[in-house]
Protein backbone atom coordinates (compact mmCIF):
# COMPACT_ATOMS: atom_id res chain seq x y z
CA UNK A 1 0.00 0.00 0.00
CA UNK A 2 2.82 2.19 0.87
CA UNK A 3 4.83 1.85 -2.48
CA UNK A 4 1.03 3.19 -4.16
CA UNK A 5 0.25 5.91 -1.90
CA UNK A 6 3.64 7.64 -2.19
CA UNK A 7 4.13 8.02 -6.05
CA UNK A 8 0.56 8.94 -5.49
CA UNK A 9 1.44 11.45 -3.20
CA UNK A 10 4.24 12.83 -5.47
CA UNK A 11 1.97 14.77 -7.29
CA UNK A 12 -0.46 15.84 -4.27
CA UNK A 13 2.31 16.96 -2.31
CA UNK A 14 3.98 19.67 -4.28
CA UNK A 15 3.75 23.04 -2.53
CA UNK A 16 0.99 21.68 -0.34
CA UNK A 17 3.14 21.88 2.77
CA UNK A 18 5.55 23.79 4.45
CA UNK A 19 7.11 27.32 5.47
CA UNK A 20 6.10 29.55 2.49
CA UNK A 21 9.17 31.02 0.24
CA UNK A 22 10.02 33.62 1.79
CA UNK A 23 13.85 33.29 1.99
CA UNK A 24 15.71 36.29 0.05
CA UNK A 25 17.54 34.28 -2.38
CA UNK A 26 14.93 32.17 -3.79
CA UNK A 27 16.76 29.54 -5.72
CA UNK A 28 15.46 29.01 -9.39
CA UNK A 29 15.28 25.41 -10.69
CA UNK A 30 15.88 24.53 -14.07
CA UNK A 31 13.34 23.14 -15.29
CA UNK A 32 12.40 20.56 -18.19
CA UNK A 33 15.27 18.62 -19.85
CA UNK A 34 19.17 19.13 -18.04
CA UNK A 35 21.63 17.25 -20.36
CA UNK A 36 21.01 19.72 -23.47
CA UNK A 37 21.15 22.89 -21.33
CA UNK A 38 24.36 21.51 -19.70
CA UNK A 39 26.17 21.43 -22.96
CA UNK A 40 24.68 24.87 -24.02
CA UNK A 41 26.13 26.29 -20.96
CA UNK A 42 29.53 24.93 -21.44
CA UNK A 43 29.81 26.09 -25.06
CA UNK A 44 28.12 29.74 -24.18
CA UNK A 45 31.07 29.89 -21.13
CA UNK A 46 33.55 28.73 -23.84
CA UNK A 47 32.55 31.46 -25.56
CA UNK A 48 32.43 33.87 -23.28
CA UNK A 49 36.49 33.61 -21.99
CA UNK A 50 37.95 33.52 -25.69
CA UNK A 51 35.28 36.61 -26.15
CA UNK A 52 37.11 38.07 -23.29
CA UNK A 53 40.99 36.65 -24.11
CA UNK A 54 40.34 38.76 -27.27
CA UNK A 55 38.92 41.92 -25.95
CA UNK A 56 42.04 41.68 -23.48
CA UNK A 57 44.16 41.34 -26.40
CA UNK A 58 42.35 44.16 -28.50
CA UNK A 59 42.77 46.42 -25.16
CA UNK A 60 46.69 45.56 -24.35
CA UNK A 61 47.79 46.06 -28.01
CA UNK A 62 44.96 48.78 -29.65
CA UNK A 63 46.83 51.58 -26.42
CA UNK A 64 43.31 53.06 -25.52
CA UNK A 65 44.57 52.24 -21.66
CA UNK A 66 47.75 54.41 -22.19
CA UNK A 67 51.11 53.19 -23.00
CA UNK A 68 52.04 49.89 -21.17
CA UNK A 69 49.15 49.69 -18.49
CA UNK A 70 47.92 46.99 -19.58
CA UNK A 71 49.97 44.09 -20.77
CA UNK A 72 49.73 41.70 -23.74
CA UNK A 73 48.44 37.75 -22.97
CA UNK A 74 51.84 37.00 -23.99
CA UNK A 75 53.58 39.52 -21.51
CA UNK A 76 50.85 38.17 -19.16
CA UNK A 77 51.57 35.03 -19.04
CA UNK A 78 55.08 34.99 -19.01
CA UNK A 79 55.10 37.25 -16.03
CA UNK A 80 52.75 35.31 -14.07
CA UNK A 81 54.82 32.46 -14.77
CA UNK A 82 57.92 34.10 -13.31
CA UNK A 83 56.04 35.40 -10.40
CA UNK A 84 53.41 32.66 -8.84
CA UNK A 85 56.96 30.59 -8.02
CA UNK A 86 57.98 33.74 -5.92
CA UNK A 87 57.50 34.02 -1.96
CA UNK A 88 56.48 37.45 -2.05
CA UNK A 89 53.24 36.06 -4.47
CA UNK A 90 52.47 33.63 -1.93
CA UNK A 91 53.07 36.25 1.16
CA UNK A 92 50.74 38.46 -0.40
CA UNK A 93 48.09 35.85 -0.70
CA UNK A 94 48.07 34.80 2.83
CA UNK A 95 48.09 38.42 4.28
CA UNK A 96 45.45 38.71 2.54
CA UNK A 97 43.69 35.35 3.34
CA UNK A 98 44.60 35.43 6.72
CA UNK A 99 43.25 38.56 7.14
CA UNK A 100 40.13 37.87 6.06
CA UNK A 101 39.82 34.28 7.53
CA UNK A 102 40.02 36.05 10.63
CA UNK A 103 38.11 39.07 9.91
CA UNK A 104 35.00 37.01 8.74
CA UNK A 105 35.30 34.18 11.41
CA UNK A 106 35.27 37.19 14.16
CA UNK A 107 31.78 38.77 12.77
CA UNK A 108 30.57 35.22 12.47
CA UNK A 109 31.18 35.43 16.33
CA UNK A 110 29.54 38.38 17.06
CA UNK A 111 27.24 38.79 14.61
CA UNK A 112 25.69 35.62 14.53
CA UNK A 113 24.77 35.00 18.46
CA UNK A 114 23.79 38.86 18.66
CA UNK A 115 21.52 38.49 15.44
CA UNK A 116 19.91 35.57 17.18
CA UNK A 117 19.52 37.50 20.37
CA UNK A 118 18.08 40.38 18.50
CA UNK A 119 15.63 38.67 16.62
CA UNK A 120 14.09 36.52 19.12
CA UNK A 121 13.40 39.39 21.01
CA UNK A 122 10.81 42.40 20.01
CA UNK A 123 11.63 44.54 22.57
CA UNK A 124 15.33 44.41 21.39
CA UNK A 125 14.30 44.30 17.89
CA UNK A 126 12.80 47.82 18.35
CA UNK A 127 15.81 49.15 20.31
CA UNK A 128 18.38 48.04 17.74
CA UNK A 129 16.63 48.35 14.33
CA UNK A 130 17.60 52.19 13.69
CA UNK A 131 20.47 51.95 14.65
CA UNK A 132 21.37 48.55 12.52
CA UNK A 133 20.15 50.33 9.94
CA UNK A 134 21.77 53.27 9.86
CA UNK A 135 25.29 51.42 11.00
CA UNK A 136 25.28 49.17 7.57
CA UNK A 137 24.87 52.15 5.44
CA UNK A 138 28.36 53.24 6.44
CA UNK A 139 30.98 52.22 3.76
CA UNK A 140 34.24 50.56 6.04
CA UNK A 141 36.02 52.76 3.51
CA UNK A 142 35.34 55.92 5.36
CA UNK A 143 36.83 54.57 8.50
CA UNK A 144 40.12 53.79 6.80
CA UNK A 145 42.02 57.04 8.20
CA UNK A 146 40.88 56.40 11.65
CA UNK A 147 41.55 52.85 11.57
CA UNK A 148 45.23 54.00 10.15
CA UNK A 149 46.27 56.45 12.46
CA UNK A 150 44.88 53.68 15.39
CA UNK A 151 46.77 50.93 14.34
CA UNK A 152 48.84 51.35 11.61
CA UNK A 153 48.81 49.82 8.30
CA UNK A 154 48.95 46.48 9.46
CA UNK A 155 46.51 42.83 9.33
CA UNK A 156 44.85 44.34 12.38
CA UNK A 157 43.47 47.43 11.51
CA UNK A 158 42.82 45.56 8.00
CA UNK A 159 40.38 42.89 10.44
CA UNK A 160 38.70 45.80 12.10
CA UNK A 161 37.28 47.22 8.88
CA UNK A 162 36.92 43.63 7.57
CA UNK A 163 34.67 43.12 11.03
CA UNK A 164 32.86 46.66 10.32
CA UNK A 165 31.58 45.49 7.28
CA UNK A 166 31.02 42.07 7.40
CA UNK A 167 29.03 42.14 10.60
CA UNK A 168 25.65 43.64 9.15
CA UNK A 169 24.78 41.43 6.44
CA UNK A 170 25.51 38.31 8.72
CA UNK A 171 23.20 40.28 11.79
CA UNK A 172 20.64 40.92 9.75
CA UNK A 173 20.37 37.33 8.22
CA UNK A 174 20.45 36.08 12.02
CA UNK A 175 17.67 38.38 12.73
CA UNK A 176 15.65 37.34 9.61
CA UNK A 177 16.67 33.36 10.01
CA UNK A 178 15.01 33.71 13.81
CA UNK A 179 11.95 35.49 13.24
CA UNK A 180 11.30 32.79 10.38
CA UNK A 181 10.68 30.80 12.79
CA UNK A 182 6.70 29.15 12.38
CA UNK A 183 4.79 29.85 15.06
CA UNK A 184 3.23 26.39 15.00
CA UNK A 185 6.35 24.81 14.98
CA UNK A 186 7.40 26.33 17.78
CA UNK A 187 3.96 25.39 20.02
CA UNK A 188 4.60 22.40 18.51
CA UNK A 189 7.71 22.29 20.50
CA UNK A 190 6.21 24.02 23.53
CA UNK A 191 3.30 21.40 23.67
CA UNK A 192 5.71 18.23 23.80
CA UNK A 193 8.22 19.98 26.43
CA UNK A 194 11.23 20.13 24.09
CA UNK A 195 14.10 21.50 26.10
CA UNK A 196 15.78 24.49 25.49
CA UNK A 197 18.86 23.15 23.82
CA UNK A 198 16.68 20.76 21.55
CA UNK A 199 14.96 23.78 20.48
CA UNK A 200 18.03 25.70 19.60
CA UNK A 201 19.89 22.54 17.87
CA UNK A 202 16.64 21.22 16.02
CA UNK A 203 14.23 24.33 15.62
CA UNK A 204 16.20 28.01 16.04
CA UNK A 205 19.34 26.70 13.91
CA UNK A 206 17.60 24.92 11.15
CA UNK A 207 15.39 27.45 10.63
CA UNK A 208 17.75 30.25 10.31
CA UNK A 209 20.39 28.40 9.13
CA UNK A 210 19.27 29.32 5.20
CA UNK A 211 19.40 32.77 6.19
CA UNK A 212 22.93 32.63 7.80
CA UNK A 213 24.25 31.00 5.24
CA UNK A 214 23.76 33.50 2.86
CA UNK A 215 24.49 36.22 5.26
CA UNK A 216 27.81 33.97 5.49
CA UNK A 217 28.45 34.04 1.54
CA UNK A 218 27.68 38.00 1.88
CA UNK A 219 30.11 38.77 4.47
CA UNK A 220 32.67 36.26 2.62
CA UNK A 221 32.94 38.34 -0.74
CA UNK A 222 32.20 41.68 0.98
CA UNK A 223 35.36 41.04 3.62
CA UNK A 224 37.50 39.97 0.61
CA UNK A 225 36.39 43.05 -1.24
CA UNK A 226 37.22 45.35 2.12
CA UNK A 227 40.48 43.18 2.78
CA UNK A 228 42.02 44.12 -0.85
CA UNK A 229 40.20 47.35 -1.37
CA UNK A 230 41.94 48.37 2.36
CA UNK A 231 45.46 46.65 0.90
CA UNK A 232 44.92 49.16 -2.23
CA UNK A 233 44.35 52.31 -0.55
CA UNK A 234 46.15 52.15 2.71
CA UNK A 235 49.02 50.10 1.76
CA UNK A 236 48.63 47.26 3.80
CA UNK A 237 50.47 44.13 3.40
CA UNK A 238 48.72 41.67 0.80
CA UNK A 239 47.37 41.19 -2.37
CA UNK A 240 45.96 44.81 -3.11
CA UNK A 241 48.97 46.15 -1.84
CA UNK A 242 50.77 44.33 -4.59
CA UNK A 243 48.45 45.87 -6.59
CA UNK A 244 48.80 48.82 -6.32
CA UNK A 245 52.19 49.20 -5.82
CA UNK A 246 53.26 47.38 -9.20
CA UNK A 247 50.84 49.21 -11.01
CA UNK A 248 51.87 52.75 -9.76
CA UNK A 249 55.74 51.93 -10.65
CA UNK A 250 55.09 50.66 -14.13
CA UNK A 251 54.80 46.83 -13.83
CA UNK A 252 51.53 46.85 -15.63
CA UNK A 253 51.65 43.19 -15.87
CA UNK A 254 52.97 41.71 -12.77
CA UNK A 255 50.32 43.63 -11.05
CA UNK A 256 47.70 42.41 -13.34
CA UNK A 257 49.12 38.95 -12.45
CA UNK A 258 48.17 39.50 -8.79
CA UNK A 259 44.65 41.43 -9.92
CA UNK A 260 43.49 38.36 -11.60
CA UNK A 261 44.87 36.05 -8.51
CA UNK A 262 42.44 38.12 -6.49
CA UNK A 263 39.75 37.65 -9.05
CA UNK A 264 40.23 33.73 -8.82
CA UNK A 265 40.37 33.63 -5.09
CA UNK A 266 36.53 35.89 -5.25
CA UNK A 267 35.47 32.89 -7.31
CA UNK A 268 36.55 29.98 -5.57
CA UNK A 269 34.94 32.36 -2.25
CA UNK A 270 31.69 32.59 -4.29
CA UNK A 271 31.20 29.57 -5.33
CA UNK A 272 32.20 27.46 -2.27
CA UNK A 273 29.87 29.53 -0.19
CA UNK A 274 26.99 29.39 -2.81
CA UNK A 275 27.33 25.67 -2.50
CA UNK A 276 27.29 25.42 1.55
CA UNK A 277 24.34 28.08 0.97
CA UNK A 278 22.36 24.95 -0.83
CA UNK A 279 23.37 22.97 0.99
CA UNK A 280 21.99 24.51 4.20
CA UNK A 281 18.66 25.09 2.11
CA UNK A 282 18.30 21.21 0.99
CA UNK A 283 14.86 20.92 2.82
CA UNK A 284 13.61 24.75 1.66
CA UNK A 285 10.66 25.10 -0.69
CA UNK A 286 12.78 26.54 -3.62
CA UNK A 287 15.27 23.61 -3.30
CA UNK A 288 13.64 20.79 -2.97
CA UNK A 289 14.88 17.76 -4.47
CA UNK A 290 17.45 19.93 -6.52
CA UNK A 291 20.42 18.50 -4.46
CA UNK A 292 21.12 15.36 -2.51
CA UNK B 1 -34.58 -0.11 20.95
CA UNK B 2 -31.70 -2.81 21.12
CA UNK B 3 -33.24 -4.59 18.38
CA UNK B 4 -32.43 -1.88 15.62
CA UNK B 5 -28.83 -1.55 17.58
CA UNK B 6 -28.35 -5.08 17.74
CA UNK B 7 -29.12 -5.75 14.20
CA UNK B 8 -26.71 -2.61 13.19
CA UNK B 9 -24.14 -4.24 15.32
CA UNK B 10 -24.73 -7.70 13.66
CA UNK B 11 -23.74 -6.07 10.17
CA UNK B 12 -20.74 -4.42 11.35
CA UNK B 13 -19.53 -7.64 12.83
CA UNK B 14 -19.52 -6.44 15.99
CA UNK B 15 -22.16 -9.03 17.53
CA UNK B 16 -24.36 -8.01 20.16
CA UNK B 17 -21.70 -5.87 22.54
CA UNK B 18 -23.14 -3.22 20.33
CA UNK B 19 -25.75 -1.35 22.18
CA UNK B 20 -24.45 0.50 25.37
CA UNK B 21 -21.30 -0.48 25.62
CA UNK B 22 -19.42 -1.61 29.06
CA UNK B 23 -16.34 0.72 27.53
CA UNK B 24 -18.19 3.64 27.67
CA UNK B 25 -16.62 5.60 30.59
CA UNK B 26 -18.58 6.52 33.61
CA UNK B 27 -18.67 10.06 34.32
CA UNK B 28 -18.38 9.65 38.21
CA UNK B 29 -14.67 8.82 38.00
CA UNK B 30 -12.42 11.63 38.48
CA UNK B 31 -12.12 13.58 35.21
CA UNK B 32 -9.15 13.31 33.06
CA UNK B 33 -9.59 17.03 32.18
CA UNK B 34 -11.26 19.90 34.07
CA UNK B 35 -12.37 23.11 32.09
CA UNK B 36 -13.77 25.59 34.59
CA UNK B 37 -15.07 28.86 34.05
CA UNK B 38 -12.43 28.94 31.46
CA UNK B 39 -12.69 32.58 29.94
CA UNK B 40 -9.77 34.02 27.79
CA UNK B 41 -9.58 37.72 26.25
CA UNK B 42 -6.91 38.80 23.24
CA UNK B 43 -5.50 42.21 23.95
CA UNK B 44 -4.42 43.39 20.76
CA UNK B 45 -0.93 45.53 19.84
CA UNK B 46 -3.40 48.70 20.42
CA UNK B 47 -5.08 47.97 23.79
CA UNK B 48 -8.64 46.16 21.87
CA UNK B 49 -9.26 43.54 24.27
CA UNK B 50 -11.36 40.87 22.59
CA UNK B 51 -13.48 38.03 24.59
CA UNK B 52 -13.55 34.61 22.91
CA UNK B 53 -14.40 32.38 25.20
CA UNK B 54 -16.58 33.14 28.19
CA UNK B 55 -17.15 30.90 31.05
CA UNK B 56 -16.63 27.58 29.43
CA UNK B 57 -17.15 24.65 31.71
CA UNK B 58 -16.86 20.52 31.13
CA UNK B 59 -15.27 17.64 32.10
CA UNK B 60 -13.57 15.19 30.29
CA UNK B 61 -13.71 11.57 31.55
CA UNK B 62 -10.48 8.92 31.31
CA UNK B 63 -10.73 7.34 27.91
CA UNK B 64 -13.53 9.13 27.22
CA UNK B 65 -14.28 10.59 23.68
CA UNK B 66 -15.40 13.97 23.13
CA UNK B 67 -16.13 16.28 20.34
CA UNK B 68 -16.75 19.93 20.30
CA UNK B 69 -18.30 21.61 17.81
CA UNK B 70 -19.49 25.28 16.91
CA UNK B 71 -19.07 27.84 14.26
CA UNK B 72 -16.07 29.02 12.47
CA UNK B 73 -14.19 31.46 14.32
CA UNK B 74 -15.95 30.44 17.92
CA UNK B 75 -12.77 30.02 19.69
CA UNK B 76 -12.31 26.09 19.69
CA UNK B 77 -8.51 26.44 18.48
CA UNK B 78 -8.68 29.23 21.28
CA UNK B 79 -10.30 26.44 23.63
CA UNK B 80 -7.76 23.28 22.41
CA UNK B 81 -4.37 25.72 23.05
CA UNK B 82 -5.92 26.85 26.59
CA UNK B 83 -6.42 23.13 27.77
CA UNK B 84 -2.77 22.20 26.82
CA UNK B 85 -1.27 24.73 28.32
CA UNK B 86 0.25 26.75 25.71
CA UNK B 87 -1.64 29.71 26.89
CA UNK B 88 -2.99 30.83 30.52
CA UNK B 89 -7.06 31.55 30.76
CA UNK B 90 -7.50 34.93 31.34
CA UNK B 91 -10.13 33.35 34.51
CA UNK B 92 -11.14 30.20 35.38
CA UNK B 93 -8.68 26.56 35.95
CA UNK B 94 -8.20 23.92 34.04
CA UNK B 95 -7.34 20.38 35.58
CA UNK B 96 -5.45 17.68 33.67
CA UNK B 97 -5.34 14.71 36.14
CA UNK B 98 -6.12 16.20 39.25
CA UNK B 99 -3.29 19.09 38.19
CA UNK B 100 -4.01 22.66 37.52
CA UNK B 101 -2.53 23.69 34.21
CA UNK B 102 0.14 26.17 33.81
CA UNK B 103 2.25 24.76 30.94
CA UNK B 104 2.19 22.14 28.63
CA UNK B 105 0.97 18.71 30.80
CA UNK B 106 3.71 15.99 29.95
CA UNK B 107 1.09 13.13 29.36
CA UNK B 108 -1.15 15.17 26.89
CA UNK B 109 -0.11 15.70 23.23
CA UNK B 110 -1.80 17.76 20.81
CA UNK B 111 -2.69 17.50 17.21
CA UNK B 112 -2.44 20.79 15.56
CA UNK B 113 -4.77 22.05 12.68
CA UNK B 114 -2.09 23.22 11.03
CA UNK B 115 -0.48 20.27 10.77
CA UNK B 116 1.74 20.36 7.75
CA UNK B 117 3.65 23.29 9.77
CA UNK B 118 3.93 21.19 12.97
CA UNK B 119 6.49 18.93 11.00
CA UNK B 120 9.95 20.22 10.06
CA UNK B 121 10.44 20.30 6.73
CA UNK B 122 14.40 20.15 7.47
CA UNK B 123 13.56 16.17 9.86
CA UNK B 124 13.28 13.06 8.00
CA UNK B 125 10.07 11.45 9.06
CA UNK B 126 11.53 9.21 11.86
CA UNK B 127 13.18 12.35 13.11
CA UNK B 128 9.90 14.32 13.42
CA UNK B 129 8.73 11.55 14.88
CA UNK B 130 11.17 10.79 17.47
CA UNK B 131 11.31 14.29 18.47
CA UNK B 132 8.66 14.37 21.43
CA UNK B 133 10.60 11.33 22.44
CA UNK B 134 13.91 12.89 23.27
CA UNK B 135 12.22 14.18 26.73
CA UNK B 136 11.56 10.58 27.64
CA UNK B 137 14.92 8.72 28.89
CA UNK B 138 15.04 5.69 26.05
CA UNK B 139 17.79 4.54 23.94
CA UNK B 140 17.70 5.27 20.45
CA UNK B 141 16.62 1.86 19.28
CA UNK B 142 13.68 2.03 21.61
CA UNK B 143 12.95 5.23 19.77
CA UNK B 144 13.10 4.20 16.35
CA UNK B 145 10.90 1.13 17.24
CA UNK B 146 7.84 2.99 18.99
CA UNK B 147 8.40 5.50 15.39
CA UNK B 148 7.94 2.75 13.50
CA UNK B 149 5.00 1.08 15.51
CA UNK B 150 3.66 4.38 15.81
CA UNK B 151 3.52 4.88 11.75
CA UNK B 152 2.67 1.50 10.38
CA UNK B 153 -0.41 2.11 13.69
CA UNK B 154 -1.17 4.98 11.08
CA UNK B 155 -1.09 3.19 8.22
CA UNK B 156 2.26 4.35 7.16
CA UNK B 157 4.88 1.98 5.88
CA UNK B 158 8.35 2.41 5.66
CA UNK B 159 8.69 5.94 5.01
CA UNK B 160 10.68 6.90 8.25
CA UNK B 161 13.78 7.86 5.68
CA UNK B 162 11.09 10.51 3.44
CA UNK B 163 10.95 14.20 4.39
CA UNK B 164 7.57 15.54 4.94
CA UNK B 165 7.44 17.62 1.49
CA UNK B 166 7.49 14.18 -0.11
CA UNK B 167 4.12 13.09 1.28
CA UNK B 168 0.47 14.48 0.55
CA UNK B 169 -1.53 16.29 2.63
CA UNK B 170 -3.70 13.12 3.98
CA UNK B 171 -0.06 11.32 4.66
CA UNK B 172 1.64 14.23 6.47
CA UNK B 173 -1.48 14.29 8.62
CA UNK B 174 -0.91 10.89 9.55
CA UNK B 175 2.43 11.15 10.84
CA UNK B 176 1.59 14.39 13.11
CA UNK B 177 -1.15 11.87 14.34
CA UNK B 178 1.92 8.54 14.61
CA UNK B 179 4.01 11.53 16.23
CA UNK B 180 1.21 11.73 18.91
CA UNK B 181 0.94 7.97 19.24
CA UNK B 182 4.66 7.45 19.66
CA UNK B 183 4.42 9.67 22.74
CA UNK B 184 1.81 7.78 24.13
CA UNK B 185 -0.32 10.13 25.93
CA UNK B 186 -2.95 9.70 28.36
CA UNK B 187 -4.86 12.14 25.97
CA UNK B 188 -4.84 12.81 22.95
CA UNK B 189 -6.19 16.88 21.14
CA UNK B 190 -6.59 17.11 17.92
CA UNK B 191 -7.58 20.19 16.39
CA UNK B 192 -9.91 19.71 12.92
CA UNK B 193 -7.85 17.10 11.90
CA UNK B 194 -9.26 16.01 9.23
CA UNK B 195 -10.57 19.46 7.27
CA UNK B 196 -8.17 19.39 4.58
CA UNK B 197 -8.46 15.87 3.26
CA UNK B 198 -10.42 14.56 1.17
CA UNK B 199 -13.70 12.67 1.93
CA UNK B 200 -12.24 9.10 1.35
CA UNK B 201 -9.09 9.38 3.67
CA UNK B 202 -11.20 11.34 5.80
CA UNK B 203 -13.13 8.38 6.70
CA UNK B 204 -10.20 6.65 6.88
CA UNK B 205 -8.81 8.24 9.35
CA UNK B 206 -11.55 8.48 11.57
CA UNK B 207 -11.72 4.73 11.88
CA UNK B 208 -7.89 5.14 12.44
CA UNK B 209 -7.84 7.09 15.48
CA UNK B 210 -10.95 5.30 16.64
CA UNK B 211 -9.09 1.73 16.62
CA UNK B 212 -6.00 3.61 18.09
CA UNK B 213 -8.28 4.82 21.05
CA UNK B 214 -8.90 1.36 21.65
CA UNK B 215 -5.89 -0.24 21.54
CA UNK B 216 -4.32 2.41 23.73
CA UNK B 217 -6.91 3.69 25.74
CA UNK B 218 -6.21 7.38 25.10
CA UNK B 219 -8.82 9.99 26.36
CA UNK B 220 -9.49 11.91 22.85
CA UNK B 221 -10.99 15.49 22.46
CA UNK B 222 -11.68 16.58 18.60
CA UNK B 223 -12.54 19.65 17.51
CA UNK B 224 -14.23 19.42 14.03
CA UNK B 225 -16.64 21.83 12.15
CA UNK B 226 -18.32 18.27 10.73
CA UNK B 227 -21.55 17.50 13.04
CA UNK B 228 -21.84 13.69 11.61
CA UNK B 229 -17.76 13.55 12.48
CA UNK B 230 -18.28 14.59 15.50
CA UNK B 231 -21.56 11.87 16.40
CA UNK B 232 -19.57 9.35 14.17
CA UNK B 233 -16.41 9.40 16.44
CA UNK B 234 -17.83 10.64 20.31
CA UNK B 235 -19.24 9.43 23.27
CA UNK B 236 -20.16 12.84 23.95
CA UNK B 237 -21.04 16.01 21.66
CA UNK B 238 -20.28 19.36 23.27
CA UNK B 239 -21.79 22.43 21.21
CA UNK B 240 -20.06 26.09 21.32
CA UNK B 241 -22.31 28.93 21.05
CA UNK B 242 -21.15 31.90 19.49
CA UNK B 243 -19.22 34.72 20.33
CA UNK B 244 -18.10 35.58 23.45
CA UNK B 245 -18.42 31.58 23.50
CA UNK B 246 -19.85 29.41 26.25
CA UNK B 247 -20.93 25.59 26.33
CA UNK B 248 -24.82 25.63 24.68
CA UNK B 249 -25.67 22.37 25.28
CA UNK B 250 -23.52 18.53 25.42
CA UNK B 251 -25.17 15.37 23.78
CA UNK B 252 -24.57 12.17 25.15
CA UNK B 253 -23.99 10.06 22.45
CA UNK B 254 -24.69 6.09 23.00
CA UNK B 255 -23.72 4.87 19.93
CA UNK B 256 -21.85 1.57 21.83
CA UNK B 257 -18.20 1.50 21.48
CA UNK B 258 -18.49 -0.60 17.79
CA UNK B 259 -18.58 2.32 14.99
CA UNK B 260 -18.96 1.48 11.33
CA UNK B 261 -19.04 4.06 8.47
CA UNK B 262 -22.10 2.75 6.97
CA UNK B 263 -23.79 0.89 9.76
CA UNK B 264 -23.69 3.42 12.33
CA UNK B 265 -24.42 5.99 10.06
CA UNK B 266 -27.63 5.18 9.03
CA UNK B 267 -28.94 3.67 12.34
CA UNK B 268 -31.97 6.28 13.32
CA UNK B 269 -30.35 7.10 16.42
CA UNK B 270 -27.25 8.39 15.05
CA UNK B 271 -29.77 10.17 12.57
CA UNK B 272 -31.21 11.79 15.55
CA UNK B 273 -28.53 12.56 17.46
CA UNK B 274 -27.14 14.44 14.17
CA UNK B 275 -29.75 16.28 13.93
CA UNK B 276 -30.25 17.48 17.81
CA UNK B 277 -26.33 18.56 17.30
CA UNK B 278 -27.35 20.34 14.51
CA UNK B 279 -29.99 22.13 15.44
CA UNK B 280 -28.24 23.14 18.78
CA UNK B 281 -25.41 24.63 16.37
CA UNK B 282 -28.08 26.35 14.31
CA UNK B 283 -29.75 27.95 17.16
CA UNK B 284 -29.47 31.76 17.16
CA UNK B 285 -27.93 32.97 19.76
CA UNK B 286 -29.64 34.35 22.75
CA UNK B 287 -32.36 31.26 22.38
CA UNK B 288 -32.67 28.97 25.55
CA UNK B 289 -32.42 25.61 24.83
CA UNK B 290 -35.18 23.14 24.88
N1 LIG C 1 -3.47 35.09 18.91
C1 LIG C 1 -4.63 35.75 18.73
N2 LIG C 1 -4.71 37.08 18.94
C2 LIG C 1 -5.86 37.75 18.77
N3 LIG C 1 -7.01 37.19 18.40
C3 LIG C 1 -7.03 35.87 18.17
C4 LIG C 1 -5.82 35.08 18.32
N4 LIG C 1 -6.14 33.80 18.02
C5 LIG C 1 -7.45 33.79 17.70
N5 LIG C 1 -7.99 35.03 17.78
C6 LIG C 1 -9.39 35.38 17.54
O1 LIG C 1 -10.19 34.63 18.41
C7 LIG C 1 -11.35 34.15 17.73
C8 LIG C 1 -11.42 32.66 17.85
O2 LIG C 1 -10.36 32.08 17.12
P1 LIG C 1 -10.12 30.52 17.06
O3 LIG C 1 -9.90 30.03 18.44
O4 LIG C 1 -9.06 30.25 16.09
O5 LIG C 1 -11.53 30.01 16.53
P2 LIG C 1 -11.91 28.63 15.81
O6 LIG C 1 -10.79 27.68 16.00
O7 LIG C 1 -13.18 28.21 16.50
O8 LIG C 1 -12.19 28.93 14.39
C9 LIG C 1 -11.26 34.64 16.31
O9 LIG C 1 -12.09 35.76 16.18
C10 LIG C 1 -9.83 35.03 16.15
O10 LIG C 1 -9.73 36.11 15.29
MG1 LIG D 1 -9.53 26.69 14.62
Amino acid sequence: MTASTLSAAAEVAVGSAAPDGRHRSTARRASGSRKPTRLRRTIEIVLLIVLCLVAWQVAATSGVFGQNSWPTLGLFWSTAVETVPTQAYWVAIANTMISWAVGLAISVIIAIPVGLLIGSTAFLRRLTTPTVDFMRTIPSIILVPLAVLLYGSTNQMKIILIVFASVWPLLLQAVYGIRAVEPVARETFSAYGIRWRDRVRFLYLPTASPYLATGLRLAAVSSLLVAIGIEIIASAPGLGYQIGVKQANGLAASSFVYLITAAVIGLIITGVFTFIERRAMYWHPSRRGANS
Amino acid sequence: MSDTLTSGGANAGAGSSAGISPSTPTLTAEPRMSVRSVSKSYTSDRGVVKRVLASVSFNVAPEEFVAIVGPSGAGKTTLLRTIAGLMLPTSGEIFFDGDEVTGPPERLALVFQDYSRSLMPWMTIEKNVTLPLRRKKLSKDEQKRLAAEALSAVGLGDIGSHYPWQLSGGMQQRVAIARAIAYQPDALLMDEPFASVDAQTRSDLEDLILALKKQYGMTIVVVTHDIDEAVYMSDRVIVLSGSPTSVRQVVDVKLGGQRDQLVTKSLPEFVELRNTVLTAVRRPVGEPSP
